[in-house]
């Protein structure tokens, strides 16, 4: 398992250093999934704003795991 | 015959390009820019410009293309920034020592605060990064020059003309030109309808320095990517490389916007368009353009110096820095980050509350990336042998400042304290402790560290430790200050204010002017030791050896003191220094 995980991007040294950054996606997790679940009556009603809400954060939460798989793979 | 005209006109101005371009192509080796052009091997042809010496005196310095040279050059026009700005604030800071008015009329108290922090944040921060990053970058990664040193002239030369633009009103208000009043926002419709010219140059003159940062961002992140040594890998760049990059791509991406911005301010102020007029675009349009950069400019300012304090902190802690990757990806995940968290200074606008809520969720996530630096350096301290030399000294200031700072950053990212306490001294403290307790500290530890390097002299460390416990108590004593006079309810930008503030105002006068003496103490062991300081003979100033923790840019000092003194060149009678400041057992 480990000569697997050696072979790859996400080794186990690279898997810790990159740990840092799943702090902030489990908080935007955390915030997002707050969002859609347990809102104000009326927060979720498709409007440009609701649906901007929502992609903002997915973005970020995609910003944030692209780059740092593009930093594991050089560093 | 309209037509005609309209073809003779374009005829006529085809030939004048036709000529300049000429007289350019003759005055200028165009081959000297495009080395592979002809196709060859060799990364550089031939050209005069190699074989000729620099010249000496003021044209040197006019003409030079030199990263170290343009380094210094972007340290001079940043520290005469640094005086202006202090100048300013020392005079605000007069005038707030009583509740009522004084020395000023609130006019000219508005002016002087936009002016402030126009200065610090456009030309003392971003000039003062580039210095560090022109000086040390290509010495660092292995590099000859930087990527486009014409380009590197081009982008320093721009900022002198912004300077004037900017500082100018001040002077020209004898001629009836007002200097701007908006503060450093620009918000229209403030901006837009009042008519002193001194806007229109601020906002010039801001285009310039824009375009400035701009060039210098493309020219740093090509000669990381280019012009890195064989040997210097990505896994094998420093820290500081690393953030200058960063900031270097978020400038890429924020400093057009506001470009852009500053040109639809200029349209909506003198040839009557509607970008942000409130039946036009919008004044929201504006701000929410004017944060996409402005919040990356935050990040822009901070992440070059958390670099600097990730080089300098571990030299003086004889270990290597904690987590050195961790640093990495945080860096980036900030750079991310940064661009999803701008309307976090538009809570109390009357936007939707899902965009506030999106943003606050974002605001509240790249707490963590800066934290987790902290926690480095911290790590870095803990069981290090610490050499508490000026430098390491400000560091730690840095560090001691950047948590205060951070901390109460933390509860305005929260919309609801944010409600409470937006647009009061609490904004302003928690800001300061940033931008001067942070990025100054840490630039003021870049200025000490490599001192010796710049300059083969070293700075005296008496007055060296007289700047930095004036700078760490004046900092800390003004800004919590502004964070209790915030807590306290006064709102800030007013020249006057209730009597029952009083107090709490005269104790951040006092702060400041301890930062004022200590900034005063500092250009005097500068200037003094530029020019007398005992020179520096060891190639390692800092005892780095000892523990294994010589950087690039020290080992080609200590090539360049071998050379010099190979040339023949004869050591001065001056009397020769000590590590940190000449001290002598």
């Amino acid at each position: 398992m480990s000569r697997l995980l050696d072979d790859r991007v996400f080794n186990k040294e690279t898997l810790l250093d990159s740990t840092v950054n799943l702090v902030p996606f489990f908080i935007l997790l955390f915030f997002l999934v707050l969002f859609v679940v347990a809102t104000p009556e009326g927060w979720q009603d498709g409007s440009y704003y609701s649906i901007y809400m929502i992609t903002m954060i997915i973005s970020m939460i995609w910003g944030l795991l692209h780059l740092t798989y593009a930093t594991a793979k050089r560093v | 015959m309209q037509i005609d005209g309209q073809i003779a006109l374009t005829v006529l101005m085809g030939l004048l390009l036709l000529i300049v371009a000429g007289w350019i192509a003759r005055i200028e080796d165009w081959r000297s820019y495009t080395p592979l052009a002809s196709g060859g091997g060799r990364a550089v042809d031939d050209t005069a410009y190699e074989t000729q010496e620099k010249p000496g005196g003021l044209v040197r310095w006019l003409t030079t293309v030199d990263h170290k040279d343009i380094g210094i050059l972007y340290g001079i026009f940043g520290t005469f920034a640094l005086m202006w700005g202090g100048a300013t604030v020392a005079l605000m800071r007069t005038e707030l020592f009583t509740p009522e008015q004084v020395l000023m009329e609130p006019t000219t108290y508005n002016a002087l605060m936009t002016s402030h922090g126009i200065t610090m944040l456009f030309l003392f921060g971003t000039p003062m990064i580039a210095a560090f990053g022109n000086y040390v970058i290509p010495l660092l990664i292995g590099a000859d020059d930087m990527a486009f040193p014409r380009i590197n002239a081009i982008a320093f030369w721009l900022l002198p003309v912004a300077g004037t633009l900017i500082w100018s009103p001040f002077v020209l208000m004898s001629l009836g030109i007002e200097p701007a009043q908006t503060g450093w926002t620009m918000y229209p419709p403030l901006s837009v309808n009042q008519s002193a010219l001194g806007i229109d140059f601020m906002l010039l003159g801001l285009h310039l320095s824009g375009i400035s940062a701009t060039l210098g961002a493309i020219n740093f992140i090509a000669t990381i990517f280019t012009e890195r040594a064989p040997d210097v890998g990505w896994e094998r760049l420093d820290i500081f490389s690393w953030t200058m990059l960063t900031q270097s791509g978020l400038i890429l991406f924020a400093f057009p916007l506001l470009g852009s911005v500053l040109l639809m301010l200029l349209l909506d102020r003198n040839l009557g368009t509607t970008f942000f007029t409130t039946d036009g675009g919008g004044y929201i349009l504006y701000q929410h353009l004017f944060w996409f950069f402005g919040h990356p400019e935050v990040y822009i300012l901070v992440l070059p110096p958390m670099g600097l304090v990730s080089l300098i902190l571990p030299r003086f802690a004889g270990r290597k820095l904690f987590g050195f990757k961790f640093v990495v990806y945080s860096t980036l995940a900030i750079g991310v980050l940064s661009f999803g968290v701008w309307a976090h200074h538009m809570f109390t606008t009357g936007i939707d509350p899902r965009i506030r809520s999106a943003f606050m969720a974002v605001s509240l996530a790249i707490a963590i990336p800066s934290a987790v630096k902290v926690f480095n350096w911290t790590t870095t301290l803990w069981s290090g042998r610490l050499r508490l030399t000026v430098p390491m000294l400000f560091c730690i200031g840095f560090v001691s400042n950047f948590i205060i700072g951070g901390v109460t950053g933390v509860f305005l990212a929260s919309i609801p304290v944010d409600a409470v306490l937006h647009a009061t001294y609490y904004v302003v403290g928690h800001f300061h402790y940033i931008v001067m307790g942070a990025i100054g500290f840490a630039l003021f530890a870049g200025v000490y560290y490599w001192f010796p390097l710049v300059t083969g002299r070293m700075y005296q460390r008496s007055l060296g430790l007289i700047h930095f416990w004036l700078s760490f108590i004046g900092t800390n004593v003004t800004f919590f200050a502004m964070i209790l006079l915030g807590y306290g309810g006064m709102p800030r930008r007013y020249a006057e204010y209730l009597p029952q503030y009083a107090t709490l105002h005269q104790v951040t006068t006092i702060g400041a002017f301890l930062i004022f003496i200590g900034g005063v103490v500092f250009l005097w062991n500068i200037g003094q030791s530029w020019l007398e300081g005992p020179r520096v003979e060891d190639g390692d100033p800092w005892n780095l050896k000892e523990d294994g923790l010589v950087t690039q840019e020290w080992t080609w000092f200590e090539q360049k003191l071998e050379t010099r003194l190979a040339d023949g060149g004869e050591p001065s009678d001056d009397e020769t220094a000590m590590a940190d400041g000449g001290e002598r057992e």
